[in-house]
């Protein structure tokens, strides 16, 4: 079964269809990543999916969707550059804290602490982050800072990781290390991971599977061969440009 | 462990006090203590989480005022009154908190001023209860239960408030590094952020507003026995604003900081006053040299002296006191 | 009375109303949108000019130039307070602007009381101003007819100025991307102190105008500064047109809502705010979101 269905997912703003009738399954421990290009409308798809946008039609679906109410999916999303004081095994902590049930609890907290940390420092050497784990979040390289974001999204152990952009912002050296680190992450294969990405360098690096997307529909979705060799892709990313 | 010990160490000291120090100093002491309570809850909001608010001066008349009230015209006692008139400013920021935290930033801080504005004039109005412009006057220590009036006295009284800012300094820290506390850390840092992760910021935000407005209607509960009075200055902005020049002096975001910050007010106001009337004057150019040059307070250089953080992490510290965006 | 006229003077009387809230609001609005400083000492800047006003014209013996020298002054106050202090303050975050013009409200508030002492001081109106005209038979002070008429004329003034001049096309610039600006070779930083002192300037305009009206006064500052601010936030902090529509609702407002619920003049402030605030934060024209 599906981790992730999306169903004829439509949005409209006034008269401008930003996502199209976009149908997609993700099975558990795939790869896939979103592309098109600019304008497509993945931006919008990805607020649709984590719910920051109401769909006009269609709908999402996570499969057995948790008994805790708790969402069942972590974002990495830019915007952890203006922290300075907490460091990044702080920061780590205080994303697991999340996923917490007792994570409001206003005093003590030795337990509540104990199991963040540890999950947190789990998610931190996962990403080969535990050499820098204590400075603080602001002041480590720009390739730290997005693997740390990554890594603040798998502290809170989701089923499905969603990953906006990672690399955005990175030199290219710094994104050769970045998708380094994450292809080793994703190696075993027990992650779920739905990646918006604008560089094809990443995406055919770290998609098993892509869907691309083009004026808000689907155009193609496949393996990453199929996608490379399909002629209306070639033309949506290539057509106006010759 | 070395926590505990130093508060000890200085809880004996302060117990002390009554012994060694002349009337005139105790009523000082016991003031600067009160005050020191409302900065501390001020620090709350503005210290850990970095909501600037201009209006605490609304938590301190408020609770104030309704202590007053209380034992005025009713024979609770006194050990009751305050924590009662505590209880009810807690209560009323619940509404408070909701309404301005719908804002965020410069508005949120505007909103509290507004609202402490509010407050200011319907308590000259609303003659009945607050008796105008011409305020409360007489309140009594109220005696009880069981006809104890030790609190009446001078020392008894001091020994009271030494009791409520103990407590509340004991609340306030492990509140702060509770699992509570480190989410409102988070919300410091980087509210955004803080809000994907899956938090809900408001309901933390509302939370730590409604328990500093608390605390700081403690601190105006215990002002009004103690002085015997209660008036509209108490609400006034000025106030709000003295409130807030005690913490960043003192030390934002360190609970013992703006302690210190409002005994450092309470001193240097009583000495310029014999020789300046505008001592507010000296007030507003130490505090921007403050916001300007030491942002990390008086305690935070004081702990910045003796601290063994490696440069780093120090330098981080330094740099999020500095309020650096 | 009649409706009509009552009507028709109560609109007017918001009018002067939301003139004089205007030079507080655009102040305000074009320090905040320029810069991204919310400056809080605004009101006492307000003051300051009723209080050199008072003075102007008792040195000067003409409302005209106290109406020329006093924004000269004020502006000039604010601009060396910006370079001398604020300047230091733009890599922090802002909420250090706001809490150093606190301290300034404070120092000006003492510093005034010091030099002119606690009283309020009265500034007559230029006699050519201070009779009154009969508009459908009420009778209206004229001084107040000036008074929204100036606002109206600084209004198009300001709004010629930002379109047209080279200044006014800099400092628009300088909002929009700052960095370019620089690059392009003027020296942002002169900028910057060149709108503060404007900002101040046109707020020490509304004081020397208001001077007459409600006399000078301790009391000004704080009241000044909830206002403006209650008018930026309707208007939305950065919008020349939001702070000239957030004045002219205030100034309604209030003058409607003090003769309707007199002691709820106050608290029906606070409720457009809120209000205002729920439904859309960035305010009316915002450019924050």
């Amino acid at each position: 079964m599906a981790l992730l269905e999306l169903d004829g997912l439509t949005r409209r703003f006034g008269g401008i269809i930003a996502v199209d009738r976009v149908t997609m399954r993700v099975e558990a421990g795939e790869v896939r990543a979103v592309i098109g290009p600019n304008g497509a409308g993945k931006s919008t798809l990805f607020n649709l999916i984590t719910g920051v946008v109401k769909a006009s039609e269609g709908n999402v679906r996570f499969a057995d969707e948790t008994l805790t109410g708790l969402s069942p999916y972590s974002i990495c999303q830019r915007g952890i550059s203006r922290t300075f004081e907490m460091t990044a095994r702080e920061n780590a902590r205080l994303a697991a804290q999340a996923r917490h049930a007792r994570r409001w609890q206003p005093y003590g907290g030795g337990a509540v602490f104990g199991d963040a940390q540890q999950r947190g420092d789990a998610a931190l050497e996962r990403l080969g982050l535990t050499h820098v784990a204590t400075r603080p979040a602001g002041l480590l390289s720009h390739g730290d800072q997005r693997l740390l974001e990554v890594a603040m999204a798998l502290a809170q152990r989701p089923r499905l990781l969603l990953l906006d952009e990672p690399t955005q912002g990175l030199s290219v050296e710094e994104t050769a290390q970045a998708v380094d680190t994450l292809a080793g992450l994703l190696s075993d294969g027990a992650m779920t991971v739905l990646l918006v990405e604008h560089d094809m360098e990443v995406v055919f690096r770290l998609a098993g599977m892509i869907t691309v997307l083009h004026r808000g529909s689907v155009i193609a979705d496949g393996s990453p061969e199929q996608v490379k060799a399909d002629d209306e892709v070639q033309r949506a990313y290539l057509g106006g440009l010759a | 462990m070395r926590f505990w010990c130093g508060l000890a160490a200085v809880a004996c000291l302060l117990a002390l006090a009554p012994t060694g120090l002349p009337p005139y100093a105790m009523t000082l002491l016991t003031e600067a203590l009160i005050l020191g309570l409302c900065a501390m809850s001020l620090d709350l909001m503005v210290g850990y989480t970095r909501l600037l608010s201009f209006g605490h001066a609304a938590a301190y008349g408020l609770g104030a005022y309704t202590c007053g009230n209380l034992l005025l015209h009713t024979t609770i006692p006194l050990v009751f009154a305050v924590p009662i008139a505590a209880a009810f400013s807690g209560i009323v920021a619940i509404g408070v908190a909701w309404v301005c935290t719908l804002a965020s930033g410069v508005s949120f801080s505007m909103l509290t001023l507004a609202f402490a504005q509010l407050l200011y004039a319907v308590a000259f109005k609303w003659t009945p209860v607050t008796g105008a412009s011409d305020g409360l006057a007489g309140i009594p220590r109220s005696p009880g239960p069981f006809g104890i009036t030790v609190f009446a006295g001078k020392s008894g009284f001091y020994y009271f408030v030494l009791f409520w800012l103990f407590g509340a300094f004991v609340f306030c820290r492990a509140l702060v590094r509770s699992p509570f506390g480190a989410v409102l850390r988070g919300i410091r840092e980087n509210e955004a952020k803080t809000l994907s992760l899956g938090y809900n910021t408001r309901r933390y935000k509302i939370a730590v507003v409604a328990i500093s407005f608390g605390l700081g209607g403690l601190a105006g509960a215990l002002y009004a026995p103690f002085a015997g009075f209660a008036n509209t200055e108490l609400l006034f902005w000025l106030f709000s604003g003295q409130v807030l020049i005690m913490v960043i002096v003192g030390g934002a975001g360190t609970l013992i900081g703006p302690i210190i910050g409002a005994a450092f007010f309470m001193l240097v106001s009583n000495l310029l006053s014999s020789w300046t009337d505008s001592w507010a004057l000296f007030f507003g150019l130490i505090f921007i040299l403050f916001v300007l040059f030491a942002p990390q307070g008086i305690w935070g250089l004081v702990t910045r002296v003796f601290t063994s953080e490696p440069s780093i992490a120090r330098r981080g510290r330094w740099r999020s006191l500095n309020w650096t965006g | 009375m009649d409706f009509v006229g009552f009507l028709i003077t109560q609109c007017l009387n918001a009018l002067s109303q939301a003139a004089l809230l205007f030079f507080l609001g655009v102040g305000l609005t074009l320090i905040f949108g320029i810069m991204r400083i919310v400056n809080f000492a605004h009101g006492a800047f307000f003051m300051l000019g009723a209080y050199v006003g008072y003075s102007a014209v008792n040195i000067v013996g003409n409302f005209w130039a106290a109406l020329i020298i006093a924004p000269l002054l004020v502006g000039a106050f604010g601009a060396i307070f910006e370079l001398g202090i604020l300047r230091r303050l733009y890599r922090r975050d802002h909420s250090a602007f706001l809490m150093v013009t606190f301290g300034l409200t404070l120092i000006m508030g003492e510093a005034i009381r010091l030099i002119w002492g606690v009283n309020a001081l009265e500034v007559p109106a230029p006699s050519a101003l201070s009779g009154i005209v009969f508009i459908l038979d009420e009778p209206f002070p004229i001084y107040r007819l000036f008074l929204a008429g100036a606002g109206i004329v600084v209004a198009i003034a300001m709004w010629q100025f930002l379109e047209r001049t080279r200044l006014g096309l800099l400092i628009r610039a300088t909002s929009q991307n700052a960095e370019m600006v620089h690059a392009l070779g003027t020296d942002v930083r002169l900028v910057r102190s060149a709108v503060f002192g404007i900002g101040c300037g046109l707020a020490g305009i509304g004081g020397v105008l208001a001077a007459p009206l409600v006399t000078a006064s301790l009391a000004m500052a704080p009241n000044a500064v909830i206002d403006t601010f209650v008018i930026v936030i309707i208007g939305g902090m950065g919008s020349f047109l939001g702070s000239a529509i957030g004045a002219l609702l205030v100034a309604f407002v209030q003058v409607f809502g003090t003769y309707y619920f007199p002691d709820l003049a106050l608290a029906l402030m606070y409720l457009v705010m809120l209000t205002v605030l729920v439904v859309r934060p960035g305010g009316l024209l915002g450019k924050e979101s």
